[in-house]
């Protein structure tokens, strides 16, 4: 096996060994393996984290290969989940990755939550984030990101002192509409959850009670203050 | 009474948020305020009330900081 320095070699001389330990020691929960997901799950294992687990009940479908970094043309019909932590699995070979091919809000995963550290809210429907954001044990975070066209939003959810998704997104329902999503924006979001995922298991949000808004088109960036309601 | 009202919906058309100050009559609902932004609802709107989340029939007070925000999910 390649020592785990010399994989981390550049991670150590920007943030130490120290932090590198820590993050060894840590686990993520992603829910939802499509496009961010994939994303989020990617970098966090090129950063080193101990474990990750990937939820996602969905199969792979040609639509999806527009943005949604771990699948290619020749994994079309099977189960994200597995596919996802095969290719995670090939990336370090220094992160555990877990396999669970569940529906959020359908099956039981407080038992899988509760081993974490935080979690990646990765869904691509309201109901799902509800059902997430239920689950969630006291004192584990939640990056929270979502993506229309070129535009996305991202959050910190902690329980007991943010706000909720409930709250935000009140009266939201699923919608049946094929919603526009291009790559740019994917990596980028995907990208910056993974970067507050980090602050997160640091001690260090930085969107715990702000919204960060991101437009690709017009390079826009901006937090926007949201407090429980 | 003022009311600085501040719109994401332009950020997805690759814009800037839209920002204008509104001289509006006591008792103006927020709905009222999104009409005067000419911001389409249809499928509908975070609406933040100096930073809390509120709804279309939210009551705005002078000097309040009101912003809309388009309700996205998708991933």
């Amino acid at each position: 096996m390649i020592a785990r320095d010399d994989i981390f070699v550049r991670n150590i001389a920007f943030w130490g060994s120290e932090q590198q330990d820590i993050l060894a020691g840590k686990s993520v929960f992603i829910a939802g393996v499509g496009a961010l997901g994939c994303v989020v799950a990617e970098i966090l294992v090129r950063c080193g984290i101990g474990r990750v687990v990937v939820a996602d009940r969905g199969v792979i479908d040609p639509p999806d290969l527009n943005r949604q970094a771990l699948y290619t043309v020749g994994d079309l019909g099977e189960p994200k989940a597995y596919i996802a932590a095969d290719r995670l699995n090939a990336l370090t070979g220094l992160t555990e990755v877990v396999a669970m091919n569940v529906s959020i809000g359908e099956d039981d995963i407080a038992g899988a939550l509760s081993g974490c550290d935080g979690v990646a809210d990765c869904l691509d429907n309201f109901p799902s984030r509800f059902a997430l954001e239920d689950a969630l044990p006291e004192k584990i975070f939640m990056v929270t990101g979502a993506l229309r066209g070129d535009y996305g939003q991202l959050t910190s959810i902690i329980p007991g002192r943010t706000v909720r998704l409930r709250e935000l997104f009140a009266g939201f329902g699923k919608t049946e509409k094929i919603v526009p999503v291009i790559p740019t924006i994917v990596f980028a979001a995907g990208s910056l959850m993974a970067q507050e995922i980090l602050n997160n298991l640091l001690c260090k949000p930085q969107l715990a009670g702000r919204i960060l808004v991101v437009g690709m088109a017009g390079f826009y960036l901006e937090h926007v203050p949201v407090k429980p309601a | 009474m003022k009311i600085q009202a501040k719109s994401f919906f332009t950020v997805l058309s690759g814009g800037r948020p839209t920002i204008k100050v509104f001289d509006m009559p006591e008792g103006t609902t927020a709905e009222e305020v999104i009409r005067e932004m000419k911001i389409d609802m249809s499928d509908g709107a975070i609406i933040l009330i100096n930073g809390r989340p509120s709804n279309e029939k939210s009551v705005l007070r002078e000097g309040d900081d009101f912003a809309v925000m388009p309700p996205v999910s998708a991933a």
